[in-house]
């Protein structure tokens, strides 16, 4: 990427922030978010006795959390994000400027990664300070919020080459917001399920990410294992991005 | 533009574009092929449908032609080059394409932002009577507002080519007059310009050349001179009631193709020779041609002609 496209992002990006700065309610959405997903993990884990499953409570709410404002705050609005400007006709209007496609995609969606990761950070924070646990592999974890940020953003340029109009969205990401945490451990841990599905699980597309998180905290991922599900996360995210790439629409169909 | 750039800014070789496949493809644009100059402003006329945008889109590589070539500059490809080619070029799409939530200076200045060699915000809003409305939010603009808008966009650097797709649709008069002005400007210190309209008027006024499309291809191409020679002049006058059936012989069109209000018109495609004729009867006779006028061809009379003889070729219109 050259330096005139990270000039461009950051116009996009700014862009972006201006107008989500103006929607207030998206202040009590990136505020309130982190609390009732932490308020919510620590009531379903508690009925699910972890520890009975040899899970430690930290590690796992990280995940969780992680993985829930992934789908949420990034996937579905990187997704609605592409849809509405689409539909406006300014990614076509853009395309008629000297921003590259990679730029306009990721020049937008920079602005959800940022909120996404700020809180990550502040659940991340939060559930260290509750347990009492900190990260044990900050590279590891950092490793699991970087690919599943791209894996997000990916996965939402191919959701919205799906969509034909902005009502669609909701229709279009139903299965990232309800199977994809279901299969992935976002939801349960994996452990929590019979042996064999669990072990075929850990190659849906958010798993890795969610293993990569845990290990943050846990240190349960060998290099190996962290190196494996890197890969695999990026051959997820390589696999959508081919697909956007082929079938991405710039304009309303017509 | 270098100076060893070829005459010729675009070339546009036997280009279709389709939409859909198979039974539901639609061939919106079918076998054009044309040329436009360095500095030329070029217009493309055509009614609704003709296939204006859908060629200009090509030539702004905003879609690939599903056959033939396009080349700018000499030798570049609209899609394949663009990244070589989109700092010298500026357009304007039929439609906005503008965040609806952002004021107008803020648009302005995202894409002054996004725009080598950009003129400053407040000059290009000035450029296009926008200053009073910095402060107003894109949604909350008339149509021809937006009109400026997007032409204030599309003219932000000095491109060397500029593609105005329907560039004063819904501008008061006033607002047309600073458009036509800018275009000027634009093409008097170089810019080549391709302009769509539907507006005769703008083309007639504004159009080096032109060319008029009807369903997809061009009917005719050339100056405005050049295309409305091709069509007849008209003569017009009154005539007393008894003189009617008594027009003098020797007219290259002497059966009347209206008689509306009293007044003969004949359309003629000698004008001189008819008019001479016709004068030269009337003195013999002491007939006086009440409120005589002798026209050639207006481009809209050519337009609608065009139009009216290709009307019904559509029949060999590709469904594949």
């Amino acid at each position: 990427m050259k330096s005139v496209d990270l000039a461009h992002m950051k116009t996009l990006f700014r862009i972006e922030w201006k107008l989500f700065r103006r929607i207030k309610g998206n202040y009590v959405f990136v505020v309130f978010a982190p609390l009732m997903i932490i308020v919510a993990m620590r009531f379903v884990h508690d009925q699910l006795d972890l520890a009975a499953h040899g899970l430690n409570a930290a590690p796992v709410m990280a995940a969780t959390a992680t993985g829930v404002l992934l789908i949420f705050s990034l996937y579905s609005s990187v997704t609605g994000l592409y849809v509405a400007r689409r539909e406006e006709l300014v990614l076509k209007r853009l395309r008629t400027g000297q921003v590259s496609d990679l730029a306009i995609l990721t020049g937008g969606a920079s602005m959800y990664v940022v909120v996404t990761v700020a809180q990550i950070a502040a659940v991340a924070a939060a559930v260290s300070v509750m347990s009492g646990t900190g990260v044990r592999q900050p590279l590891t974890a950092l490793a699991g919020l970087l690919t599943g940020c791209a894996l997000m953003a990916a996965m939402a340029a191919t959701t919205a080459a799906l969509c034909r109009t902005a009502e669609s969205v909701m229709v279009a990401t139903l299965p990232a917001l309800f199977v994809l945490p279901m299969i992935s451990g976002v939801y349960l841990p994996r452990e929590v399920l019979p042996a064999p599905l669990g072990d075929l699980l850990v190659l849906a597309p958010l798993s890795a990410t969610v293993d990569l998180i845990r290990s943050g905290w846990s240190a349960e991922l060998t290099a190996l294992d962290t190196l494996a599900r890197i890969a695999l996360s990026l051959a997820w995210t390589a696999l959508f991005a081919w697909i956007a790439a082929r079938r991405f629409r710039w304009e309303p169909r017509t | 533009m270098t100076r060893n750039e070829p005459e010729d800014c675009i070339r546009v070789q036997d280009v279709w574009r389709r939409y859909g496949q198979g039974k539901r493809a639609f061939d919106a644009v079918r076998g054009v092929s044309f040329t436009v100059r360095r500095g030329e402003l070029f217009a493309l006329l055509g009614t609704n449908g003709a296939g204006k945008t859908s060629t200009v889109e090509l030539l702004e590589g905003l879609a690939r032609p599903h056959r033939g070539a396009i080349r700018l500059f000499g030798g570049l490809d609209p899609v394949a080059d663009r990244s070589a080619i989109r700092p010298r070029t500026g357009a304007m799409l039929q439609q906005g394409g503008f965040i609806s939530h952002l004021t107008v200076a803020e648009t302005v200045g995202m894409w002054a932002d996004l725009t080598a060699g950009s003129r400053s915000v407040p000059e290009a809003m000035e450029l296009t009577g926008l200053s009073r409305r910095a402060e107003v939010l894109v949604q909350n603009l008339s149509g021809g507002e937006r009109r400026r808008l997007d032409l204030a966009v599309a003219t932000l650097a000095q491109p060397d080519l500029l593609f105005l797709d329907e560039p004063t649709t819904g501008m008061d008069a006033e607002g047309r007059q600073g458009t036509w002005r800018l275009i000027r400007q634009l093409r008097d210190r170089g810019s080549t310009v391709v302009l769509t309209t539907h507006h005769l008027d703008e083309a007639e006024t504004l159009a080096d050349r032109l060319a008029i499309m009807h369903r997809g291809r061009i009917a005719t191409a050339g100056t405005v001179r050049q295309i409305v020679a091709d069509h007849p002049a008209t003569l017009s006058f009154g005539l007393p009631a008894g003189l009617r059936e008594e027009l003098p012989p020797g007219l290259s069109a002497p059966t009347p193709t209206g008689t509306a209000d009293g007044r003969i018109t004949l359309a003629t495609g000698h004008l001189q020779r008819d008019a001479t004729r016709l004068l030269t009867w009337a003195e013999s006779r002491g007939v006086t041609l009440e409120h005589f006028t002798a026209r050639p061809a207006s481009l809209e009379e050519a337009f609608i002609r065009i139009a009216a003889a290709h009307g019904n070729d559509d029949d060999d219109r590709e469904l594949t």
